[in-house]
């Protein structure tokens, strides 16, 4: 019975279908916030997911991981990032609720004014020797994993970036290192850069809404959490010996095989569709998918101002629009490239191997 | 100045605040204070205060034992006698002061002179450059004076100061006069109570006190703590960090305290100071069980050059019981471990490689170590175990199909099969495949058909189609190689055994009748086959008879010598083998192979570059014995049978097993497991396993037949497996400079070069020599003189031209021994390095001399002839054609009429001295006892000089 159920959690866990399971999961987060973020409903997850850790520990795999001195405080920002989520979401619901009713939302409502000392930085000291303790004690009770003297002949394996990177990690499963570890961090950082810039909602300063910054918050969400906290989840977790995946139950078995043949774009339209055989010059070859990705990052905006997104468009003008769509769609091409590759095995859409430019 | 807020306007609730504000402060300086607590205790502070405590108790023990070997009487003496001294000093007391306050009073003067001087030189010193710099243009008679002024200040100091301590020097002397036996006296007390008082002032420093605990008190004892990480650093052996060598730093004996400390014993080895290497010491202090060797600072290996890691392995610069990579020798220390340690496998979670690679070698495993620096040595000193894995390496020929530095240089370990069409029948080879076992049980032949990853029904199949094909392969290659002799007549089976049971055969042959029943001979010490049932195999009596009679000729490079078996004795003794059966081995079936497998097989071995439509046109096309021959080729090629046997079409292909050069520190990831749960995750355990069933890991795998494990299963034993590991072990990357390996003088080289000869030929299988028992003496267990000789010395007894000779050309020395000296065929190189080796070991020279440069003394030659006859040194001593009368065959003596052309005339001087001590056990008696002549009356009744006569009578016999 219990290895049913850990085998079912292992299959669960594969990025096949845990990511689409948590995209799922992220949407009806957001619409069914308010219900979910009532205290009890709130409190019974927590208490579920402390449960589902605490049970697991009980398996020899789950433990050597999860309780590895690198993992430990990948297990704190999930649940971390949980709380804060939560906080937001019920601090938004409350407010969503007013507003519905008519009256301001709680921020407006009474004095807001508190004295820098001791309010604040009385505060924010004890914040300070609360945190010094818990690093203490942390640092003499879980000892630096150090290992031994690095060799350029080998490898630890499975070779893992520092925790913070792994989602970047993670993208290099489906990008070549120039995407994945240049072109979209810089545009991460561009991205964020931007976000004031494009943020012309009047609405919703000052006080915690979902309702009124919808659109805002569900972008940023679904990239934050998303593509971020959870692909470091499950860099960390869930990747073992060779890049291979592993449930939480599962033994990191260094022999283990998984298919890891995939193929590009050209070949499925030459080959597969087409059935002519490759052209020998890349820009015929390649053609196809250099048209798809342009249509993407270039026609695609226009279409959509011009359709779905008229008045969106017609709200952030030219400028304004064009930089938002670029990042958007930038950020999209992660997911849809994974769901190509689960798909159609898609290994490039562009592959340009004698220009080391493949996308 | 702003006013200060009412508390109640305050949005939080200070009280509570500040509450909290206390308890985490409270927790803050609690997590402090855990912290130093943290840093500070170290599993070795409590070791070193637990060896000052052992310290303390054998001090108080050992001043007890001190005290009462004092000799109170004199000690009570000495105390009274300084007692009246002092007394009468007293009276004196008055002038005595006045002389010591003289003394004070000079002392000041000299001090005071002495700055004075001081202060001239220096000024001296600088007027000098001055004057220098000066006259570098010319004289300059101004400078001058004020240099010789200056010159003439400090010449006056000093003479005033010379004058100074002339007179304290009397005052002195004066002033000892009184005192002198007073300080003579306290000097004998003093020297009486030496011991005493070195022991009081070691407890004294041994015991604790205020002092010593704040020194050691934490955070203080960064200032000058008495307990201390000892280290020692090696500066030219070191630790390889891949991007950077640093140089050993052994910190083991912090913990490891007694680690020198022997004890002391008196010529009957009892003991009179107890150390650390008796039993009842517990470890961590136990000092190391062999200080005459390692550690100790008169030893080989000191501890300041070596170190521990260097040997040990592990982390020597760790100092916790796990961080430094202790390994358990037993399960029984690993559970203890576990208790007491938490002992765990140093690895991450045995998820990955190891956080150290060198952990410690347990037990035995040590030994590997000495090849760092024990190189080019056919046999490591004190190595035993190593030297076991390195011997059944070679034996079991492990490097044919592993190349292996070290190893590269012998020969193919198995017998030439480009003609064996000739020696045996295509039933005997496929049977002989089969199981070698099933034959011959004690065979190094290792078993490559039916084992842990082939035994199921249509492997079987499979399998006897192999060993078809490698049978048609290896006979269809066969050419007409050798010119055989015709026996002479039948041969008498009887006076064959007779035979093989005495010329020597045995030296390297075992005969077993019984199979499974432990023979007098051990598997280590078995150089040739086992010979029972060898008419099963060798058929044919032409083939015999020659193969005895000269088996150079079969196969050229065969270690078997030929024992100059006359042609009678020849087919004597090719009856008597011929006529052994291995009744049950005849009896069994040959595999046969079935048509359907041959093409099974080649489609396999085609199928990578292949078609299969192509395979089937192919096999169509081919006869059946075609098919069979390409067959065997084919799996030739992939069981690697060339890598030990020369075959016809594989003289150039390269051996099939993994390099074994650097196998001891391969990394764990690249050993595959695969299947095997049940061992631990550790090369030992993973050589040990592959030994044992070579095919072990491919357990749970499924795989085609070609890309299954190949190596063939040798049966080794539980020990031999260890040993081997050992071996393996011990070949790892260099670590050790080349400078600072052991190197091998040039005396060395020429014996390292001659007992590399003596193994390859077996000389050990008949002559105890060179630490080794000839093996053939436990045949002679009754009478051991009729057992080959045993060769101590043998490089200051015989004379290079003589051995020579022998090695080239052996003769009958002792005509009542059956066992003969068999000719090897030495080439020239081979009988010179053979001859340098026994002199090299002896440190004898080689000198080339003329053949006559000892010319007997006539006069003395003529003493030597009556005492030789009063000695009756022809009861025992066969000289010339004169025999012993009455003696049985084994109790004669070397004939003595050789003597002058084989002996070495030194040598005959200090056997005839002392016999025993050359050669313990001889049954030559010593006659000149501690260098008594046992006959007074003649040469003046001088030992040498009788000595030196008998030796020249013994070179004037013919």
């Amino acid at each position: 019975m219990i290895e049913t159920l850990k085998h079912l959690i292992n299959t669960l866990a594969a990025p096949t279908i845990f990511l689409p399971l948590v995209a799922v999961l992220f949407f009806l987060v957001l619409h069914y916030y308010r219900l979910l973020s009532r205290p009890a409903v709130a409190g019974g997850i927590l208490l579920a997911a402390v449960v589902f850790y605490a049970v697991s520990l009980l398996d020899n795999n789950f433990r050597h991981i999860v309780a590895k001195p690198d993992n430990v405080p990948i297990t704190m920002m999930l649940f971390l990032s949980g709380f804060c989520v939560w906080m937001a979401l019920r601090q938004a619901a409350i407010n969503d609720e007013r507003i519905e009713r008519g009256l301001p939302p709680v921020e407006k409502e009474g004095n807001e004014t508190i004295f820098v000392w001791p309010d604040l930085v009385y505060i924010e000291f004890l914040a300070a020797v609360i945190v010094g303790v818990l690093l203490t004690v942390w640092s003499i009770e879980l000892k630096a994993p150090l290992e031994q003297p690095a060799s350029p002949f080998k490898a630890p394996n499975p070779s893992k970036a520092p925790w913070y990177f792994l989602g970047l990690q993670e993208m290099l499963v489906y990008f070549d290192p120039w995407l994945a570890g240049v072109v979209f961090p810089t545009l991460i950082i561009t991205g964020l850069i931007c976000i004031p810039y494009m943020d012309i909602n009047p609405r919703g300063v000052g006080y915690y809404t979902l309702k009124h910054r919808r659109m805002a918050i569900t972008v940023y969400l679904f990239g934050f959490l998303f593509l971020w906290v959870t692909l470091i989840m499950l860099g960390t977790f869930f990747r073992g010996p060779n890049w291979n995946f592993f449930g939480p139950y599962e033994f990191w078995d260094v022999h283990k095989v998984e298919p890891l043949v995939n193929i590009n774009l050209s070949e499925i339209i030459y080959i597969k569709i087409l059935g002519t055989g490759m052209p020998s010059h890349w820009l015929p070859r390649e053609i196809w998918g250099l048209a798809l990705i342009a249509g993407y990052t270039f026609v695609l905006p226009i279409l959509l101002a011009k359709t779905v997104l008229k008045n969106f468009y017609a709200k952030m003008g030219l400028l304004r629009y064009n930089v938002f769509m670029f990042h958007f769609l930038m950020m999209m091409l992660l997911p849809i490239k994974m769901v190509c590759r689960w798909m159609f095995n898609l290994k490039y859409f562009v592959a340009i191997t004698e220009y080391f430019f493949n996308i | 100045m702003a006013q200060k807020p009412p508390a109640d306007k305050y949005f939080r609730d200070m009280d509570a605040v500040h509450k909290v504000f206390f308890l985490s402060a409270v927790a803050m300086l609690a997590v402090i204070l855990w912290m130093s607590w943290d840093d500070y205790d170290r599993d070795w502070k409590g070791y070193q205060r637990q060896f000052e405590k052992e310290e303390r108790k054998r001090a108080r023990a050992e001043l007890v034992a001190v005290q009462s070997t004092l000799d109170q009487d004199k000690i009570n003496q000495l105390k009274q006698d300084l007692k009246t001294e002092e007394a009468s000093l007293k009276q004196n007391r008055a002038e005595h002061e006045k002389i010591l306050d003289e003394r004070n009073r000079s002392q000041a003067r000299i001090e005071k002179k002495k700055t004075t001087m001081a202060f001239a030189k220096s000024e001296l010193d600088a007027g000098r450059f001055q004057y220098e710099e000066h006259i570098k243009h010319g004289p300059d008679p101004v400078a001058k004076q004020r240099f010789d002024l200056l010159e003439k200040t400090y010449l006056d100091a000093k003479q005033e100061l010379m004058r100074e301590e002339a007179t304290i020097k009397d005052i002195e002397t004066r002033a000892n006069a009184f005192t002198e036996r007073r300080d003579q006296l306290k000097k004998a007390l003093d020297r009486a109570l030496k011991d005493r008082n070195l022991l009081q002032a070691k407890i004294e420093k041994l015991s604790p006190s205020p002092l010593k605990f704040l020194l050691n008190a934490p955070i203080l004892d960064f200032v000058a703590p008495t307990n201390k990480i000892q280290q020692v650093p090696l500066p030219d052996l070191h630790d390889d960090y891949n991007f950077l060598v640093v140089e050993k730093v052994d910190r083991c004996h912090t913990c490891h305290l007694g680690i020198e400390k022997e004890s002391t014993r008196d010529g009957e080895g009892n003991i009179v100071k107890a150390g650390y290497d008796l039993d009842e010491v517990k470890q961590p202090f136990r000092a190391h069980p062999r200080l005459d060797l390692f550690v100790g600072s008169k030893s080989k290996h000191p501890l300041d050059r070596f170190g521990c890691s260097a040997c040990h392995g592990g982390a020597g610069q760790a100092l916790s019981f796990l961080d430094a990579g202790h390994t358990p020798k037993t399960e029984e220390d690993l559970k203890v471990w576990k208790k007491k340690y938490h002992w765990k496998p140093l690895d991450h979670e045995h998820l990955s490689d190891f956080l150290w690679d060198y952990l410690m070698l347990p037990g035995d495993q040590v030994e590997a170590s000495c090849l760092k620096c024990h190189q080019g040595v056919v046999e490591i000193p004190e190595a035993p175990a190593l030297n076991a894995g390195r011997r059944i390496f070679e034996d079991y020929g492990c490097y044919g199909c592993h190349k292996t530095v070290g190893f590269t240089e012998l020969r193919k370990p198995g017998p030439p099969l480009t003609h064996l069409q000739e020696k045996v029948s295509p039933a005997w080879v496929k049977k002989w495949l089969k199981n070698p076992k099933a034959f011959r049980p004690t065979t190094r032949m290792p078993r490559f058909f039916d084992l842990s990853n082939t035994s199921a029904p249509e492997d079987v199949r499979r399998s006897d189609a192999e060993i078809e094909a490698i049978t048609a392969y290896l006979y269809d290659q066969g050419k007409p190689h050798t010119r055989f002799d015709d026996a002479p007549g039948a041969g008498d089976s009887a006076r064959g055994r007779e035979l093989f049971e005495s010329v020597g055969c045995r030296g390297c042959h075992t005969l077993t009748q019984n199979p499974g029943e432990p023979g007098l001979i051990a598997d280590k010490d078995r150089f040739g086959p086992d010979l029972a049932g060898l008419g099963s195999k060798i058929t044919s009596r032409n083939w015999l008879y020659t193969w005895l009679r000269e088996p150079t000729r079969y196969f050229e490079h065969t270690k078997m010598p030929s024992l100059r078996l006359t042609e009678t004795e020849a087919a004597d003794v090719t009856a008597y083998l011929i006529g052994l059966k291995n009744r049950e081995f005849d009896a069994a079936p040959a595999p046969q192979g079935e048509s359907t497998e041959v093409d099974a097989i080649l489609r396999d071995a085609w199928s990578a570059k292949m078609t299969s439509t192509a395979i089937t046109d192919k096999l169509r096309d081919m006869q059946p014995r075609e098919k069979w021959v390409a067959a065997g080729q084919k799996l030739i090629g992939h069981y690697g049978c060339f890598g030990c046997h020369d075959i016809s079409g594989f003289e150039k292909t390269n051996p099939i097993g993994t390099e074994l050069s650097e196998e001891g520190s391969k990394d764990l990831d690249k050993l595959d497991f695969g299947g095997v749960h049940d061992i631990e995750h550790t090369r030992t355990a993973w050589f040990g396993r592959k030994l044992a069933d070579p095919r072990a890991f491919d357990h749970g795998k499924i795989k085609d037949r070609l890309d299954k494990l190949r190596m063939p299963q040798f049966d080794f034993t539980e020990d031999q497996i260890e040993k081997l590991v050992i071996h393996i072990l011990s070949l790892t990357k260099d670590q050790v400079r080349p400078e600072r390996r052991r190197h091998l003088s040039a005396r060395e080289e020429l014996v390292e070069k001659g007992r590399r000869m003596v193994r390859d030929r077996n000389c050990y299988g008949c002559h105890t020599m060179d630490g080794h028992d000839g093996v053939i003496r436990a045949y002679y267990t009754e009478d051991a003189g009729l057992a080959p000789p045993i060769l101590w010395g043998e490089g200051k007894k015989v004379q290079g031209y003589w051995l020579y000779e022998f090695l080239k050309n052996p003769g009958t020395i002792r005509p009542w021994l059956n066992v003969r000296m068999p000719t090897f065929g030495f080439t020239d190189e081979e009988a010179t390095a053979i001859i340098t080796y026994f002199q090299a070991m002896d440190d004898v020279q080689t000198v080339y001399r003329p053949k006559d440069h000892h010319r007997p003394n006539a006069e003395l030659a003529a003493a030597g002839g009556v005492m030789f006859d009063k000695l009756q040194c022809m009861k025992c001593h066969v000289v010339g054609g004169q025999k012993p009368e009455g003696r049985a065959a084994g109790d004669l003596a070397p004939d003595l009429a050789m003597a002058k052309s084989r002996l070495n005339p030194d040598w005959i001087l200090d056997w005839l001295s002392d016999p025993n001590q050359l050669m313990p056990g001889t049954r030559m008696p010593t006659y000149f006892t501690e260098g008594q002549s046992p006959i007074p009356d003649m040469l003046d009744g001088s030992a040498p000089k009788q000595i030196r006569a008998l030796r020249d009578h013994i070179l004037t016999l013919k």
